[in-house]
């Protein structure tokens, strides 16, 4: 085992325990987890099979097997960015919704004192 | 249309308004003697609510700041709740005169949604430049939308029966200028029926709109986006 696996599976290694340990104090969400768990897979794949580029590359026509790992990593960190933009759109709709939601018990509220 | 038992809600939204947002109440109160006013106060960091109040309104008070759409579409469930017929939006910074909204709530008879339009005649508001822009393209592309003659389609002065009401509370677009332009091309969807009246606006008691070329700019890409989105989600 050369060096670079050694790195790659220390990095999927500390991917892994980091999201194991974000679900256990709950922080996260499971859902948001899979994904890093697929990306710490892929970088163990890679790392104990750094062949597996080079034959993706000739598969796809990537001229060189390193591009493989920038392409799949932007494409990764997109659908990411665009999940979380989602995510962040429904959560502002329902943070609204309740503001108004609070408006109107205040104001309720406020004229049951008035007639009391 | 407004029979002496059709319930009226005047909705104003306001944003810091303390200074003139008493008077605007006082006088709406005056204009409409058998309608209810609500302040919806966004978020306001001074004492808008309870100037407000004290000037006779109900006041619904926002936790945080939600723009123009937010505070509407919370004074449009107010309605939907408490069973009113007819609901006016009018702003809280004293730019358009109450005595005109018996002319919207009559204009309601053959609409569902009338808007008090700036440059149809009547009045001497004028815009210059790209904004001046903007408000055309708007004008054009809306009034096609609505199958209606609209000249001012981001008038925040508007009149809305029971129907629109219903719709708006549910589904009122919240984002900036959007909530003008998108608010039209939902009540169209829905199938209402869209008017305007011209009506005359006065000076704004608090600070002047804003007319350099560069926010004018800013307004017509900001239209352009507006419409855009609308479109594609309608």
């Amino acid at each position: 085992m050369d060096k670079t696996q050694i790195i790659g599976l220390i990095a999927a290694a500390i991917t892994i325990g980091a999201m194991f340990e974000l679900i256990r104090r709950q922080s996260i969400k499971e859902k948001y987890t899979i994904l890093w768990v697929l990306a710490a897979i892929g970088i163990v794949t890679i790392a104990v099979y750094p062949q597996i580029l080079d034959n993706i590359a000739d598969l796809t026509g990537i001229q060189d097997g390193p591009n493989v790992i920038l392409a799949v990593g932007g494409l990764a960190i997109t659908i990411v960015g665009v999940q979380l933009s989602i995510e962040v759109s429904r959560l502002e709709d329902r943070s609204r919704a309740l503001a108004e939601e609070i408006g109107l018990l205040r104001l309720e509220a406020q004229k049951q004192r008035e007639q009391d | 249309m407004t029979t002496p038992e059709t319930r009226v809600l005047v909705i104003i939204p306001a944003l810091n308004e303390e200074a003139t947002v008493g008077g605007v109440v006082k006088e709406v109160m005056a204009s409409v003697p058998d309608g209810h006013v609500l302040v919806v106060d966004d978020g306001s960091e001074d004492e808008t609510t309870n100037v407000a109040r004290a000037a006779g309104a109900d006041v619904l008070t926002l936790p945080f700041n939600l723009g123009v759409g937010g505070a509407l579409r919370a004074g449009f469930r107010y309605a939907v709740r408490f069973d009113y017929d007819v609901a006016v939006q009018v702003d809280g910074d004293g730019q358009h005169d109450p005595a005109e909204i018996e002319r919207l709530l009559a204009a309601l008879a053959d609409a569902d949604l009338v808007i008090g339009a700036r440059f149809a005649g009547r009045g001497d508001y004028s815009v210059r430049g790209a904004r001046r822009l903007a408000m055309r393209l708007l004008a054009r592309s809306l009034s096609r939308r609505t199958n209606a003659d609209l000249t001012d389609t981001t008038s925040g002065f508007r009149a809305f029966d029971r129907r629109a009401i219903e719709i708006f509370a549910r589904n009122y677009p919240a984002e900036y200028l959007g909530d003008t332009i998108e608010a039209l091309l939902i009540a169209a969807k829905a199938g209402c029926q869209v008017s305007q009246v011209p009506v005359q606006m006065r000076r704004r008691a608090n600070g002047a709109p804003s007319q350099s070329p560069l926010k004018s700019t800013a307004y017509l890409a900001r239209a352009a986006l507006a419409v855009f989105m609308s479109r594609a989600r309608h």
